[in-house]
């Protein structure tokens, strides 16, 4: 009995020793990001490539469903990943001011030059307006995506004009069909879908300065220019005729649901306003052919006297402080090149900004043709409510939500957003 | 040791001194070392780099041999002294890990909120009780005072009358059909809080049009009924967050009240009966009364289960549509607008409304455990 305690007990000591010194002798490096499920897999394609080209260095991709609290978390506790992927700016910005992040490398920083558009170069800076950000994976917003062979079908044309595109919807009401689809229910996130509506609208409204105002505190909620959003938004939402299941059933669709609605038996709606990542949602023998079935059109100027301005998203890869290590500068630099692009895009469920990627390696036209749009965009805007404080964020997503469902008048809903920028 | 212990019993007692010192010593050597690896052992968790299966097999063999080996060092150590202070230390062995746990992961952690409640949303500037002030008369704070008031009073007295009368009818059937009955309302307490979330988001749910896949919309439509978003009918909404409680807590209520009636002395209600009581007054006037504790400690257990709610609401409607809840709005506060000090003070505001009803449940609970 002695013996086998204490045989057991000299195991288990020299055993982990062992392979403690073991694990510590091969480089890895630890990723922790926003997306996960079948992004992630289609990421770890971008993974083999690095990892075949750099042989002995290991890359784990981690995720959680809960991204930014466990990332507040592990930042609070000095728990730093090596790389983190970010979807909010503000976070990032949040971050560098607390000294958590590491700026890029100069070799990063000189491919970034090379490889981006300054929009995006400029985006990946924080306030001290050192580049810490390198965008990968990106989408742009203010897509509306309509059913092919029933569009043409009924002999509608792809408007140019807010005009045109209201004359359409107005003929779309008269048919069995809802011109509109929208469902905003998103769990914790619901309202994201009404938050996007808006700052397209805002976009196609106001100058860039007065957007840029807007994220900035320095335009207020409660402010001509986000009230007259508001009310554009309400001539579609709160029309009954134009949203199929009417108002009502907005916030109780879920974002995933209401894209379907295109492509049901019978279709319960003629177009559907979305990011490029929309295709993702569809039924899966429409993904199939995304090509044939599925018709795009970048949601029109309203006041055409503005230049037209995308509205994009995407995730920015930071490193962390004291985690600068050669692997994982070498990872960051691999992010802003071309080849890091291609692995994803030709898996289909990826646009890349760079400019160095091989457009040929796209999965399908439709994917090709916004990462077009994308490259070929004069003016772009990050999504707004992304890049301003979370707590600010999650009150534009519950005001506009009590908002549809109207547990506030627009004024009400407008002071309590504007409330949450006092700390 | 090994020839320690095969050597005669007079051996032991006459060279007893010098070997025992020495191994004192060593288990106190073999004490340190395992020390040692354990701070290793931890930081290389906290390092997290090292391949998952890997991490899970070092923390898999360091939670379970590692407290073993610790335990076995420190109670060997502990035998080797005389034995009135082994007496002593022994106690502390057993109940020091426990009671370290509770000071760290409780006490501490209390202490430190209580701190964060009183400090700015980032934990640097001392703002007072201005988070106090924002806990008591935010909107969002008043509607999770009323939705939580809603819980307790509603949620809790259902679940309590439900389990009892539940009880009190089973208890009067064939006993296989009382097992079946008792089983069927129990098992929604084997479910865990997210799950039944999910379970009852396909209950509630809501398509425009006629194809309804929610089970209530479909049995409203099949009578002829509009389909309902029942998620956003204010105040509808909450009640119906609210029976996923009580069809929850049912069941734990009934367990214990079944328990609590199938003690009571049938003498009692057979002289009731004989004196000419009708069932409803020997319900009212005898059984009630006797199982009073049991109520009353079942009652509070369920209000503070009440009061914590967090999970149903973050999984059915996450706090929108005039749902919010404390605990979610805590969560809100702390971990999504990352505002420290309110979630800080709110969290304090669940405790010190938690708190008398923990010291109910447990005074109770002290009279019932002197009862017997």
């Amino acid at each position: 009995m002695k013996h086998t305690k204490i045989a057991l007990a000299v195991t288990l000591v020299t055993a982990s020793l062992a392979t403690l010194a073991l694990a510590q002798s091969t480089k890895t490096i630890n990723i922790f990001g926003a997306f996960g499920g079948a992004e992630a897999a289609k990421f770890q394609a971008v993974i083999d490539v690095f990892e075949a080209k750099n042989p002995g260095v290991k890359v784990n991709y981690s995720t959680s469903a809960d991204f930014n609290t466990v990332l507040n978390v592990r930042v609070q506790s000095g728990d730093y990943p090596d790389i983190a992927g970010i979807p909010q700016p503000g976070v990032m910005k949040d971050l560098a001011a607390k000294g958590a992040l590491a700026p890029v490398a100069g070799a990063t920083s000189s491919l970034i030059r090379k490889n981006y558009s300054p929009a995006w170069a400029d985006l990946g800076k924080a306030n001290d307006k050192k580049i810490y950000g390198v965008f990968h994976r990106v989408n742009v917003k203010g897509l509306v995506f309509y059913n092919k062979a029933a569009f043409e079908g009924a002999g509608y044309k792809v408007p140019k004009t807010w005009v045109e595109l209201q004359a359409l919807t107005k003929s779309m009401e008269s048919s069995n069909t809802a011109p509109w689809c929208v469902g905003m229910e998103s769990g914790g996130a619901t309202g994201w879908v009404a938050t996007d509506w808006l700052e397209n609208i805002m976009l196609r409204t106001q100058t860039t300065k007065i957007y840029d105002q807007w994220i900035s505190g320095a335009v207020k909620f409660n402010s001509e220019p986000v009230k007259n959003a508001f009310k554009v938004l309400d001539s579609i939402w709160g029309n009954p005729k134009a949203v199929y299941g009417g108002k009502g059933s907005i916030a109780a669709t879920s974002f995933l649901d209401s894209a379907k609605g295109l492509f049901t038996k019978a279709p319960q709606c003629w177009l559907h306003m979305q990011g490029s990542f929309a295709t993702d949602f569809l039924q899966d023998e429409i993904k199939k052919d995304l090509d044939n079935k599925v018709g795009v059109f970048v949601l029109p100027m309203i006041n055409t006297k503005l230049p037209q301005t995308l509205e994009v998203g995407g995730d920015q890869f930071v490193m962390f402080k004291g985690k600068n290590r050669p692997e994982v500068q070498k990872f960051m630099s691999f992010l802003a090149t071309g080849p890091s692009a291609d692995a994803w895009s030709k898996l289909g469920g990826g646009l890349f900004p760079h400019k160095d990627q091989n457009l040929d390696a796209y999965k399908n036209k439709i994917e090709r043709s916004f990462a077009e749009i994308i490259l070929s965009a004069k003016s772009a805007r990050f999504d707004a409510s992304d890049a301003m404080p979370s707590a600010v964020n999650q009150a534009f997503w519950k005001g506009t939500t009590d908002w549809v469902t109207g547990g506030g008048t627009l004024d009400s809903v407008l002071n309590d957003i504007d409330a949450a920028y006092k700390k | 040791m090994k020839t320690n212990s095969s050597q005669p019993a007079n051996q032991i007692i006459t060279q007893g001194e010098q070997p025992q010192t020495l191994r004192l010593i060593g288990l106190i050597v073999a004490l340190i070392v395992t020390l040692e690896v354990y701070r290793r052992v931890f930081l290389f968790l906290r390092e997290g780099t090292a391949d998952p299966w890997l991490i899970f097999g070092t923390s898999l063999l360091w939670g379970i041999g590692g407290v073993w080996l610790l335990f076995v060092l420190v109670t060997s150590i502990v035998d080797l002294l005389p034995t009135k202070a082994a007496r002593n230390i022994m106690p502390w062995v057993f109940a020091l890990p426990a009671i370290s746990l509770v000071f760290y992961y409780l006490l501490i952690p209390t202490f430190r909120t209580f701190w964060l409640s009183l400090l700015d949303f980032e934990s640097v500037k001392f703002v007072g009780l201005d988070n106090y002030a924002f806990a008591f008369t935010s909107p969002a704070m008043l509607e999770s005072f009323k939705n939580t008031l809603i819980w307790i009073v509603f949620g809790g007295g259902m679940s309590v009358i439900l389990g009892l009368f539940i009880a009190a009818l089973a208890d009067r059937t064939r006993p296989g059909f009382e097992v079946t009955v008792k089983t069927t309302v129990f098992l929604p307490m084997a479910i865990s809080m997210v799950a039944s979330a999910v379970i009852w988001r396909l209950v509630y749910q809501y398509r425009p049009g006629t194809d309804q896949i929610g089970l209530l919309n479909a049995v409203n439509v099949a009578f002829g009924g509009d389909p309902i978003a029942w998620m956003i009918s204010r105040p509808l909404n909450t009640f119906l967050l609210v029976l996923i409680l009580i069809w929850m807590q049912t069941g734990f209520a009934l367990v214990v009240f079944s328990a609590a009636i199938k003690g009571l002395p049938s003498e009692l209600l057979e002289a009731a009966r004989i004196d000419g009581a009708s069932e409803w007054q020997s319900f009212f006037k005898i059984t009630i009364p006797y199982i009073q504790v049991t109520i009353i400690s079942v009652t509070t257990t369920i209000v503070i289960f009440s009061l914590k709610v967090f999970d149903i609401v973050f999984g059915m409607t996450g706090g929108n549509f005039g749902t919010q809840v404390i605990a979610n709005e805590q969560y809100s506060l702390a971990f999504r607008d990352f505002n420290n000090g309110r979630g800080a003070a709110v969290a304090m505001v669940l405790l010190l409304a938690v708190l008398p009803v923990v010291y109910f449940n447990i005074r109770d609970f002290g009279k019932e455990s002197k009862g017997f």
